[in-house]
């Protein structure tokens, strides 16, 4: 026992990492049925990311037909090269190779995630500090978060592609904070390409390479300065205002390359398929939702019982809805931009048209990022409730699809209702985390409305 | 059987022609009848291309000049052709239909205007002409065959300038207002000759019945020189009918108890004690007549002056049972193959026919041929969002063959193709697929075309499956009984020809449909369009509204938020009633004034936060 | 318009429908007169007739062409037999009394009679006699019968055989109505299933099916509304699509469908009052279910016992005293206020204004059985002599293609075309080889190669 504890404490990532890959395999290997089993459920996968389409796409693909003229595959077609060369996932053995490609996918995006979480970019921004940097948990829970969320183990067995959406948003973020910001585009550029909604990230993510870029800036010329006082050679360094990179260029060059990245994608998948047809295929179907199979999202029920000539205006109203978040979000938090591009994940999360519990497994575990906020949200507001709630909704959510779909015993309107809740807790778990990051940053200015009642006017 | 020789008759008769025929054979060991009636009819070519149209309808005549239609098929079919009792299908089972109404036409590509517009067009004027609701057939339920259906007619440049559309309404009930035009089209408009047998309350009892129209183009096999064309409509009308319900009274078709006085005693039992009635089992085949089974005997005849001697109506039975005519002509007492043929009388017009056979024991027994495959299809699966597909195809016969399965499915069931398996059922090896055709269905826009080719070994069973996934429609797409399920046309399997089943007219080889199937479709609750807006709306708006609330506002502690008007009046007011209590109370006032003080200070966080 | 009406009357070859014609054209006014004429008449010449059309002009402008009749079912399922049976027993009245199918455009929402529920498979019955079928009703005659001559009794009371329904399913819903009403259909939607009318067209539409107050349920699933039918009959109205309309419904609260009408030239009549439901008049044990509705089982009596030919002389008015509380259960009401020249005017109106066609095609009576019998030898022997013709010409017909030889081939000649259907069709996904299908393995590896290549160059960049 006390060797565990040892090898524990000596490499807490191994260990961790470790496990997450032999909880994945081990479920894979012992209940051959259940990777097949979940990549069919409504709740894990969806029409556009779906394993068993992406295998329909697949088939079509390699048989030499347009896989995006039909109704069935909406996925990125840059997917189509990668699974071609696996061996068919019907067997034993492809079976258990996607699923451990799915772990490798998890691993990657837990280690961006504590890599984020080892840089403490969400408490300590170049223009601020928060009073409660202390509070923020250790990288390595953060990653312990994603690996061991039920969430996500269910959904690296259900196989949907919307891991590599997430996966990509993980590495962007992880790469802007590194003050990468080609590579931070290029990955937001494959999540907007694999499906869409990541472009609203780019504000976000382009004030949290900008951030980040600045106060690299800042440390490496306050480290010039001290090298070169050392050296006693002042004067030939640049005042720090000097080097600090103009904020129009910069966006300027962050969503050129997140252009060129996307054009080159598109591009590239041309090459591959014999038609355009796939850009409809992937962007129309998110657009105008022509597949209303159920999932825990608030549109597919909402556009079945639609009338017929509302349908376009409301399509229209719930996308602007979703947009409409990203900019606000990057005015008001652009002390920590870390906070809006999480934030803004997580309406993603709440408001896309095709959401699955994967998603919310893997913005929870972003939330964890922002760890030094929950001692406010928990205080301050509604997260136990929320969480109740969301732990209620993911029991309920499929006994009452089971009712509806197979026993018949329950209408529509059950699951409909379950999903109604469950994104009101994800709704209310983000609501919590808006205010707490605000006051976060309220009291840093001022100390002295900590625990204290406050209004908002 | 009789019927595959006759199905091809005409090729050498030319130019107008009108003849009509009805075989009658009772199927083995089961108390059915099949009647199977043919009206085919030649118009010339050229005299039909400028306007003269003589017996060949006007009415779709000029819909088919109109759609620029070369050859149609047209077919309305209801019941379920039970293989095991009633062996192969007649005609080869190339005048049938799938359950509902089917049909498929070649179409000329050139002539500008757009093959799709005209093809809607043709089903439209269809509709109006057949009372059917063909003008369903859009483009979700039209398909392109590729190798299930070859042209019957003669196409002098083939159909390379045409193209073959295909549609299926498997929901579409046959009735009565299908039959009247049906007749209307004939020459005698069903008022003489055998086509005043058909009768919808017959028709439409039948155990199985189909009836299809067929416009082609012949032209004489010499190639240029050896006379001109004519086009050829074929109407059939096949049914099978259960000889004891058909003769039940009209206007009491409910089976009841005979009485006594009628019953015929079987006084062989020994334990019956004298006083009961055993009744006896009737022996031998079953007595029945035309004017019995079909309510009405033959009236009068439909030759139409053309001089032919064909035999109107043919029978087979037996050679040693008993036929009373009545009013007509034999042609032959019975050929090798036990089938008798008769014409009816010319003249005077206005005679009845009939033909009766008596209960009679019939030693001859009958051998019922095998149908060329037996095949079953059906959805497995269970629950309302995924399902499977299952067919069945059994060859019964000593030698190979090979089949061409054609699959068209509402846009709403989409099948996973990659699960597709086609093996023997007992060996589990995979079939060869000598060919494959798929077209996926796009959502409101087209359905799925399946087309498959492969070889069934001799005796052999080949199973076939996939996976399917079913939609969730808007709720405006629902038909008005939604919960019934949706139908899916049955599968078309056409036998290709082969050394050992050429048959005539070989080139075709024979048709079997599988029976349609029924769909069950998740549904949403048809009732609460408006609920359902209100309630995802107020969630978003709850989003939206806190977020923004939160984003829009700025924080202050709450000991500075300046006291809103109304919490200072509310505690003006507060403070009177204290007042008043006070001076009721005396010195109690003190405390109650402290309570008070906190509540309206609680009123005015209300309405800050609010 | 009353010299066209003669003229064509005149060439009309049998001289009773002269008579008829006048009926149409006749006038309250000289009632009395018509009548005297009437009996005249039957004795003089088509020239006469023509002469009396001409000296008794109808002083109201008020006559119309054609007859038109919409004959709608709301209702679905076997348990509304009765809504279906009580629109065929209209659509067999008005058929009866001379419409012809092409102007009776019947919707039907289920099928009822080839139901399998159906123990009388093809039949439709509204009485529990079933002496009637409605669906189809052919000349039952044996051959004893003929011998028999003029003791042959038929059934179908000289009514064509056959039943054209026009909608049918789920093509019976509440778009279709209304565009069957306003006419505004696809260019390719056939003329058999439109309402071809215009400013000279009687038109009766007779509808049933399951209401409330104010809108009647189609198929279940969808209503329509008095305003929506108030509507459509005003666009009907300014599009000039009906001389005379009259609008009769049969439903529960059916008084308040026709409330919120409000264009001319519209008598409306409805089986029951605001609150008020209508009720089945009787079931059928061996049918299994109610077969028809009290208000229509009525109306039939009357129009079935008074109308017994298309000259009958009966004016609406006597139809709308004849729905008691006694009889009908509900309050039966009647609107005549569009209508021009009001309640008076609008009692006045012959039954067969609407009921009727002005072409006045003779009545085949229960006695005229033998004429029944005869007609289908005569079409016989009509045809025979077609095609004795048609023989002869074709025998001119082949001497003349003879000289002309020369084109018989001109319909073959061949066309610049496509090869069939290639947009359209699949692939043929067999004839893929392994070797194209490693091409595309290692066309996709090297796109993903790039993907990673590009990948690191961006890295490398800063």
């Amino acid at each position: 026992m006390s060797v565990l504890k040892q090898v524990y404490h000596d490499h807490p990532k191994t260990t961790l990492f470790t496990c997450a890959a032999t909880i994945r395999i081990l479920a894979g290997v012992l209940f051959p049925a259940l990777p097949d089993l979940l990549s069919q459920r409504a709740e894990l996968s969806t029409p556009v990311d779906g394993f068993k389409r992406l295998q329909e796409g697949l088939f079509l693909y390699e048989s030499g037909l347009d896989p995006y003229d039909g109704g069935i595959f909406h996925q990125a077609p840059l997917l189509l090269p990668l699974f071609s060369l696996l061996p068919s996932p019907n067997a034993w053995l492809g079976r258990l190779i996607s699923v451990l490609l799915y772990t490798i996918l998890d691993l990657a995006t837990a280690d961006c995630l504590f890599s984020i979480a080892s840089f403490g970019v969400a408490h300590t921004s170049g223009l601020f500090s928060s009073p409660r940097k202390d509070r923020s948990w250790a990288p390595i829970s953060v990653a312990a978060v994603y690996l061991l969320n039920p969430f996500t183990i269910l959904t690296c067995l259900a196989r949907p592609t919307s891991v590599f959406t997430t996966f990509s948003t993980v590495l962007s973020i992880n790469h802007a904070c590194q003050a990468k910001p080609t590579t931070a585009a290029f990955a937001l550029a494959v999540a907007g390409y694999a499906s869409l909604h990541p472009l609203m990230l780019v504000p976000p993510m382009g004030l949290l390479c900008y951030d980040r870029l600045c106060s690299q800036t800042s440390t490496d010329t306050a480290e010039a300065k001290s090298v070169a006082a050392d050296h006693g050679a002042t004067g030939k360094v640049a005042t720090n205002l000097g080097v600090q990179p103009k904020a129009i260029r910069f966006g300027l060059e962050f969503v050129g390359t997140f252009l060129l990245a996307t054009v080159f994608l598109l591009g590239l998948s041309r090459l591959l398929l014999p038609s355009w047809k796939f850009v409809p295929g992937i962007y129309m179907t998110l657009l105008t939702l022509p597949d209303l199979s159920p999932n825990p999202g608030l549109w597919w029920y909402f556009f079945t019982e639609m009338f017929d000539a509302f349908r376009e205006f409301f399509l229209g109203v719930f996308w602007l809805h979703m947009a409409a978040y990203s900019i606000p979000f990057c005015l008001r938090f652009k002390k920590q931009p870390l906070v809006a591009v999480v934030l803004m994940q997580g309406v993603i999360c709440v408001f896309q048209p095709y959401p699955t519990a994967g998603d919310a497994g893997a913005w929870l575990s972003c939330l964890c990022l922002l760890s030094h906020l929950f001692e406010l949200s928990s205080t301050h507001r509604y997260t136990f409730p929320a969480l109740v709630a969301l732990g209620y909704a993911s029991l309920l959510g499929p006994a009452f699809h089971h009712l509806w779909i197979y026993a018949g015993s329950g209408n529509a309107n059950f699951f409909y209702a379950i999903t109604l809740v469950w994104s009101l807790a994800l709704l209310i778990l983000l609501t919590d985390t808006v205010y707490s990051a605000l006051r976060d940053e309220w009291e840093a200015e001022r100390p002295e409305g900590k625990g204290k009642e406050i209004r908002q006017i | 059987m009789l019927l595959s020789s006759l199905f091809l008759l005409p090729a050498a008769v030319l130019a107008q022609t009108y003849t009509e025929h009805l075989h009658l054979s009772p199927l083995a060991q089961t108390s059915h009848l099949l009647a199977a009636f043919n009206f085919t009819s030649t118009t010339p070519l050229p005299a039909y291309e400028s306007g003269h149209f003589t017996h060949f309808p006007r009415s779709l005549a000029q819909i088919l000049q109109h759609t620029k239609t070369r050859e149609l098929h047209l077919r309305f079919a209801w019941g379920r052709w039970d293989d095991e009792q009633w062996g192969p299908r007649p005609r080869m089972g190339r005048r049938e239909g799938g359950t509902g109404v089917e049909i498929w036409a070649w179409l000329d590509q050139d002539h500008g205007g757009d093959v799709e517009e005209r093809w809607s067009g043709l089903v439209n004027g269809l509709s109006g002409l057949f009372c059917a609701s063909l003008n369903f057939i859009d483009s979700t339920r039209t398909t392109h065959p590729v190798l299930s259906f070859d042209p019957e007619g003669t196409h002098a440049d083939g159909v390379t300038g045409q193209e073959l559309l295909h549609g299926t309404l498997p929901h579409e009930v046959v009735c009565t207002e299908n039959l009247t035009p049906f007749l209307k089209l004939l020459p005698c408009k069903g008022k003489a000759g055998i086509s005043s047998l058909l009768d919808g309350h017959k028709v439409f009892d039948a155990n199985w019945q189909t009836m299809s129209i067929d416009v082609r183009p012949i032209c004489p096999a010499g190639g240029n020189g050896g006379g001109e064309c004519v086009l050829e409509i074929q109407q059939t009308v096949d049914v099978v009918l259960d000889v004891e319900r058909s003769m039940r009274a009209r206007g009491d078709p409910i089976p009841r108890p005979r009485p006594i006085e009628e019953l015929e005693c079987d006084g062989g039992k020994g334990y019956g004690g004298g006083d009961t009635c055993y009744p006896k089992v009737k022996e031998g085949e079953m007595g029945w007549s035309l004017s019995r089974i079909f309510g009405t005997p033959v009236r009068g005849s439909c030759h139409l002056g053309d001089g032919h001697a064909d035999a109107d109506i043919t029978l087979e039975v037996p050679l040693d049972r008993m036929v009373n005519v009545t009013n007509a002509q034999p042609l032959d007492a019975g050929n090798e193959q036990g089938i008798r043929s008769y014409r009816l009388p010319n003249h005077p017009p206005g005679q009845y026919t009939d033909l009766a056979l008596p209960q009679q024991s019939v030693t001859q027994a009958v051998v019922q041929p095998q149908p060329p495959l037996y095949a079953t299809r059906t959805i497995t699966g269970s629950g309302q969002q995924h399902g499977g597909m299952h067919a069945h195809l059994r060859n019964p016969h000593p030698y190979a063959q090979t089949i061409t399965y054609f699959e068209s499915l509402p846009w709403f069931l989409r099948p996973y193709i990659h699960t597709l398996r086609v093996r023997n059922s007992e060996t589990h090896e995979n079939v060869k697929l000598e060919k494959m055709f798929y077209t996926p269905a796009k959502d409101r826009e087209r359905g799925t075309h399946l087309e498959l080719m492969f070889t069934v070994s001799a005796g052999g069973e080949v199973e076939l499956s996939y996976d399917f996934e079913k939609a969730v429609l808007r709720y405006t797409e629902y038909p008005p009984d939604a919960n019934r399920g949706f139908d899916v046309a049955p599968a078309v399997i056409r036998v290709l020809p082969n050394d050992n089943n050429t048959g005539d007219g070989g080139r075709q080889g024979s048709y079997i449909r599988t029976t349609s199937l029924l769909l069950p479709l998740p549904t949403p609750d048809f009732s609460m369009p408006y609920n359902v807006i209100i309630l995802t709306s107020t969630v978003i708006a709850l989003g939206f509204g806190s977020i923004f609330n939160l984003l829009t506002r700025r924080f202050v502690l709450a000991e500075e938020v300046p006291a809103s008007k109304l919490a200072l009046r509310v505690k003006a007011i507060v403070g009177v009633a204290q007042d008043v209590v006070g001076r009721l109370k005396g010195t109690k006032a003190v405390e109650m004034g402290g309570d008070a003080v906190g509540s309206g200070k609680g009123d005015g966080m209300g309405n800050g936060a609010g | 318009m009353i010299v066209y009406q003669c003229w064509w009357k005149e060439v009309k070859p049998n001289g009773d429908e002269c008579d008829d014609g006048h009926d149409d054209d006749d006038n309250p006014n000289n009632e009395l007169l018509s009548t005297n004429t009437e009996l005249t008449m039957r004795l003089l010449t088509l020239p006469t007739a023509l002469l009396a059309c001409l000296a008794f002009p109808d002083s109201s402008h008020a006559t119309h062409t054609s007859n038109w009749a919409v004959l709608v079912s709301t209702s679905r399922f076997w348990f509304n037999y009765r809504h279906m049976a009580n629109t065929l027993s209209l659509y067999r009245t008005v058929k009866r009394l001379g419409i012809p199918d092409s102007q009776i455009i019947l919707m039907l929402p289920d099928d009822m009679a080839c139901n399998p529920r159906n123990t009388f498979a093809g039949s439709v019955f509204n009485d529990k006699g079933r002496g009637l079928d409605l669906y189809d009703q052919k000349k039952d005659i044996s051959p004893e019968e003929e011998a028999g001559g003029e003791g042959g009794e038929t059934v179908g009371q000289g009514m064509p055989a056959g039943i054209e329904v026009d909608y049918r399913g789920n093509e019976v819903t509440v778009e279709s109505f209304i565009r069957l009403l306003t006419d505004r259909w696809p260019a390719s939607h056939p003329t058999s299933k439109r309402l071809m009318t215009d400013d000279r067209s009687n038109i009766l539409i007779y509808m049933t099916g399951h209401g409330g107050d104010s809108f009647l349920k189609f198929q279940d699933a969808e209503e329509i509304s008095s305003h929506d039918l108030a509507d459509a009959f005003e666009q009907m109205y300014e599009k000039k699509r009906y001389h005379e309309l009259l609008f009769m419904i049969d439903t529960c609260q059916a008084n308040t469908m026709y409330t919120e009408f409000y264009s001319p030239g519209i008598v409306a009549t409805g089986s029951s009052a605001k609150d008020q439901s209508s009720y089945s008049h009787h079931a059928d044990q061996d049918v299994g279910v109610a077969v028809i509705d009290r208000w229509t089982y009525y109306n039939l009596d009357f129009l079935e016992t008074r109308l017994n030919s298309t000259a009958s002389d009966v004016r609406l008015g006597e139809l709308f005293d004849f729905y008691t509380f006694d009889r009908v259960h509900s309050d039966a009401g009647v609107r005549y206020d569009l209508f021009p020249g009001g309640e008076h005017e609008a009692r006045n109106r012959r039954v067969l204004d609407f009921f009727g066609n002005v072409q006045g095609v003779d009545v085949e009576t229960a006695g005229d059985g033998l004429a029944a019998l005869g007609d289908w030898r005569a079409d016989l022997e009509a045809l025979r002599r077609i095609a004795e013709r048609q023989a002869a010409e074709e025998v001119n017909a082949t001497q003349i293609r003879t000289d002309a030889g020369a084109q018989p081939e001109k319909h073959k000649t061949g066309k610049n075309v496509l090869p069939a259907g290639e947009a359209n069709m699949g692939r043929d996904m067999t004839s893929l080889t392994g070797g194209e299908g490693w091409l595309k393995k290692a066309l996709g590896a090297t796109s993903l190669l790039a993907l990673g290549g590009v990948w690191f160059a961006g890295g490398k960049i800063r």
